[in-house]
């Protein structure tokens, strides 16, 4: 029996985004990979920069920062934050 | 035609004595098309008559005339003779109804009529008591007097307030409509802007800790290049530098 539950949120799904594995190809065909990647890792190394940025977020929300990395809603918006900074745009509505 | 002429027009028909009216109707019941015209007219004052007490509704008087004369035919066509009473007695009730019916249908608030009748009854306990005692009885008092529900008494209160038109300009400021006053709820404040913002700039700041490889994979997880394999076209990540 599987032990993981969907979150509470559902899951965050992005524009032009891709999955851990097609990540872990992409690394491993532009060479920055020595060998390809389990989509495991390519995961971890995703909640790692996640929980390093969600610090803010949880020292304001009072949740621990392992629950603000992984929520869906935070990815969300952290995508928005960046692709908008990506843009050169201004305006950021969360 | 103009409400003075028809005034004018409507003056020229006398009362129908008893007889008159006990022959007119009679005949009006047996389908007499000229009867009921007769008896119509002769009685049109009646129909003014009424009308005028309502006149201070916001309906215009022509309105209100039009809508009596609409009650006064069906009484007309209802009315019995037989029964020994006069039209006068009869219509006036046909008259009213079309009135009051015109009146509630008119307002922007649509009511049942037994729920305008029990507002009628709100203002009128209400006005009786500011005359006795110089101020207006809190809601639950009110609902003691007429023996109704607090909650129901409340919700016609509240329905019965008359609407302001959003866009109609505040008398003492020039320039500013009612619509201006009303927040804007989708819209956030400024001190929870700024907390955004604050709250942004950080996340950006954390940025420079990443490792190049979490960096690398964040971006391709969120889509930020157009063409994940094609690597050339996009800013190249600290990992290719």
């Amino acid at each position: 029996m599987a032990n993981k539950k969907k979150h509470a949120n559902g899951y965050a799904t992005f524009e032009d985004g891709l999955g851990f594995r097609e990540i872990a190809d992409v690394l491993h065909e532009s060479g920055e990979t020595p060998r390809k990647m389990r989509h495991t890792s390519i995961r971890n190394y995703f909640l790692r920069g996640m929980e390093k940025l969600a610090e803010p977020i949880a020292k304001e929300s009072g949740r621990t920062v392992r629950e603000v990395a992984r929520d869906p809603r935070f990815q969300i918006a952290l995508a928005e934050i960046l692709r908008v900074d990506k843009d050169d745009k201004t305006d950021i509505d969360l | 035609m103009s409400t003075d002429l028809y005034y004018k027009h409507v003056g020229k028909f006398d009362l129908l004595t008893r007889q008159q009216e006990y022959d007119l109707a009679a005949k009006a019941k047996d389908g007499c098309i000229k009867s009921k015209h007769l008896m119509v007219e002769h009685n049109l004052r009646l129909a003014i008559h009424i009308a005028k007490k309502y006149s201070k509704t916001k309906c215009s008087m022509e309105e209100l005339i039009a809508e009596a004369n609409v009650g006064l035919c069906k009484a007309v066509d209802k009315f019995d003779h037989t029964k020994g009473f006069r039209f006068s007695t009869y219509a006036t009730w046909w008259i009213k109804q079309a009135i009051l019916r015109y009146i509630s249908r008119s307002t922007t608030v649509k009511f049942a009529s037994g729920a305008r009748n029990k507002i009628y009854k709100i203002n009128i306990a209400r006005k009786n008591y500011y005359e006795e005692f110089s101020c207006y009885p809190e809601d639950t008092e009110l609902a003691g007097l007429l023996d109704m529900d607090i909650r129901e008494l409340s919700e016609l209160r509240c329905a019965n307030q008359w609407p302001i038109n959003l866009d109609q300009p505040i008398n003492s400021e020039a320039g500013r409509t009612y619509g201006d006053l009303i927040a804007d709820e989708n819209t956030p404040d400024q001190s929870e802007r700024l907390d955004h913002e604050q709250i942004i700039d950080s996340i950006k700041a954390r940025l420079a800790d990443l490792k190049p490889l979490e960096e690398r994979v964040m971006r391709l997880r969120f889509g930020i290049t157009q063409d994940a394999f094609d690597t050339t076209k996009f800013p190249k990540s600290r990992s290719q530098q």
